[in-house]
């Protein structure tokens, strides 16, 4: 009887092993946790409310973001073929106005923030674990629930974003799509222009 | 007679499905499910379809699916572009200088209580288009759980209240349910070409086609005289703008060329409704 309890204990004690293995977070995961609760704490900073410090926690945000989103890469990615006929001088611009572009209008997004809440849903992982699916969902205040999925890679022993993916509808892929058009019709400068135009829209928006 | 026979009958009825929609389990809730989890026992899916499975663990994802810029951008068949861009144009200037106005107005003047009763009379009138195109599209328990709902808000919610979103359902309640449009997609039957409506917005052959069949589903269809039918309709429909608003201003806001932008978004968002 002793034995068999002990047995139990024990069957019991590897159980919960595997299942605390099970529920630990991966090193995308975590990275990504980190930097959202960062950008929560300096969103409900004071200094955030009050609005004469408020463009020094705006800078820091963006900050906290460049840590995490590789533009390279969306840059790369919603370009997509075309991105060899560009000129490295090209491409530079081009990142840097994409992220020009991105960087301010995930800060205005979160800009409303009040209260918000963001739940871990999960992940999914290529088959050879190079490019992982972290799940969230945004609760709002009026009960709405909003699943956004970030795409990360790993480089240079880092894990980056690549991609957002709101409601199941990929920014990469939107941009692509729209990007692809211009192209059709027009140059890689001609582009650019746009793209730094439209950054310059977003900026005066919230200043 | 008949009538108190009648009576019994739903009274037995609504006790019925009272009975069959649990109420909260006690203790810790399961996490809750991704949202593109569709109900696995519906009937099949059009080939080409994505599967997700159950995020909880970690489940593996097609390469293809993330590797952009090697897989052809589909898009929607657009021959009527010109066309499109003009009311597309005239739809931005009524949406942003006109609807958005007036319904930041009504928020600031109508309490949110009242707001939501109104959002939920809504969804109610909206019960016989979801109801039977879960039918038409086979999925049993899909319209049960409408079928539930809809007499649990109605009686116990006289028709304002929702009080079905605290119950437990048989498969995951996606809010915005079936219309003849996903069952058209189910069926088979693709888009046709884009088509950008004045004041509807985005549409395509085939979601307008939808569209007029989900009228004739419309308890408002069959209301007399037309005045009635139509300001109610259009004041509900006016009611519920929120997230429409808040969806188009944000994409709009971030877009380099707006008019792809909700074109691929709205062609996704729907391709995704008719897999769930």
């Amino acid at each position: 009887m002793k034995t068999l309890l002990s047995r139990c204990a024990a069957a019991l004690f590897c159980f919960c092993l595997l299942a605390g293995a099970a529920q630990a977070a991966s090193p995308a995961h975590q990275t990504l946790e980190r930097v959202i609760n960062n950008v929560l704490n300096l969103i409900k900073d004071p200094a955030y409310a009050n609005p004469a410090t408020r463009a020094g926690q705006r800078a820091k945000i963006e900050k906290e973001a460049r840590t995490i989103f590789d533009f390279g890469e969306f840059s790369l990615r919603t370009v997509g073929a075309r991105w060899k006929t560009f000129s490295p001088a090209q491409q530079q611009a081009f990142s840097e106005a994409f992220a020009n572009l991105l960087i301010p209008t995930y800060v205005n997004k979160i800009d409303g923030y009040n209260g918000e809440q963001v739940a871990y849903l999960g992940e999914a992982s290529s088959s050879d674990g190079s490019k992982v699916e972290i799940r969230t969902e945004v609760s709002l205040k009026d009960g709405r629930k909003i699943p956004v999925a970030y795409r990360m890679l790993q480089k240079n022993g880092k894990w980056w974003v690549y991609d957002v993916l709101v409601e199941n509808l990929s920014l990469v892929k939107n941009y692509r799509t729209q990007f692809q058009d211009i192209l059709t019709s027009g140059t890689p400068d001609e582009l650019i222009k746009r793209i730094n135009e439209k950054a310059q829209e977003v900026r005066a928006q919230k200043g | 007679m008949t009538v108190r026979s009648a009576g019994m009958a739903s009274a037995l009825l609504l006790l019925c499905l009272l009975a069959a929609l649990p109420t909260r389990a006690a203790g810790p809730t399961p996490p809750p499910a991704p949202s593109s989890l569709y109900d696995a026992e519906s009937a099949a899916l059009p080939p080409g379809a994505v599967s997700v499975r159950p995020a909880a663990s970690a489940a593996t994802v097609s390469d293809e699916l993330d590797n952009y810029d090697d897989t052809p951008v589909t898009g929607i068949y657009d021959p009527l572009e010109p066309w499109n861009r003009f009311w597309f144009a005239f739809n931005d200037i009524f949406y942003v200088h006109i609807a958005k106005p007036v319904f930041e107005a009504y928020q600031k003047v109508m309490p949110r209580q009242i707001r939501e009763g109104v959002r939920n009379i809504w969804d109610n009138v909206g019960f016989p288009k979801r109801f039977i195109n879960n039918l038409l599209q086979g999925k049993g328990k899909g319209a049960f759980v409408e079928l539930g709902r809809f007499c649990t808000n109605i009686s116990a919610g006289f028709g304002v209240m929702d009080v079905a979103a605290s119950k437990k359902v048989l498969v995951p309640y996606d809010p915005s349910g079936e219309d003849f449009g996903q069952t058209l997609g189910r069926w088979g039957i693709g888009h046709g070409v884009y088509i950008v409506w004045p004041f509807l917005g985005p549409s395509s052959l085939r979601e307008s086609v939808g569209f007029a069949g989900d009228c004739v589903a419309d308890p408002f269809f069959y209301v007399y005289p037309w005045e009635l039918s139509t300001s109610s309709e259009l004041y509900l429909r006016f009611n519920d703008l929120e997230g429409t608003l808040s969806t188009y201003t944000s994409l709009r806001g971030i877009a380099v060329d707006p008019y792809i932008a909700v074109r691929e978004a709205y062609i996704n968002y729907r391709n995704q409704q008719v897999l769930r």
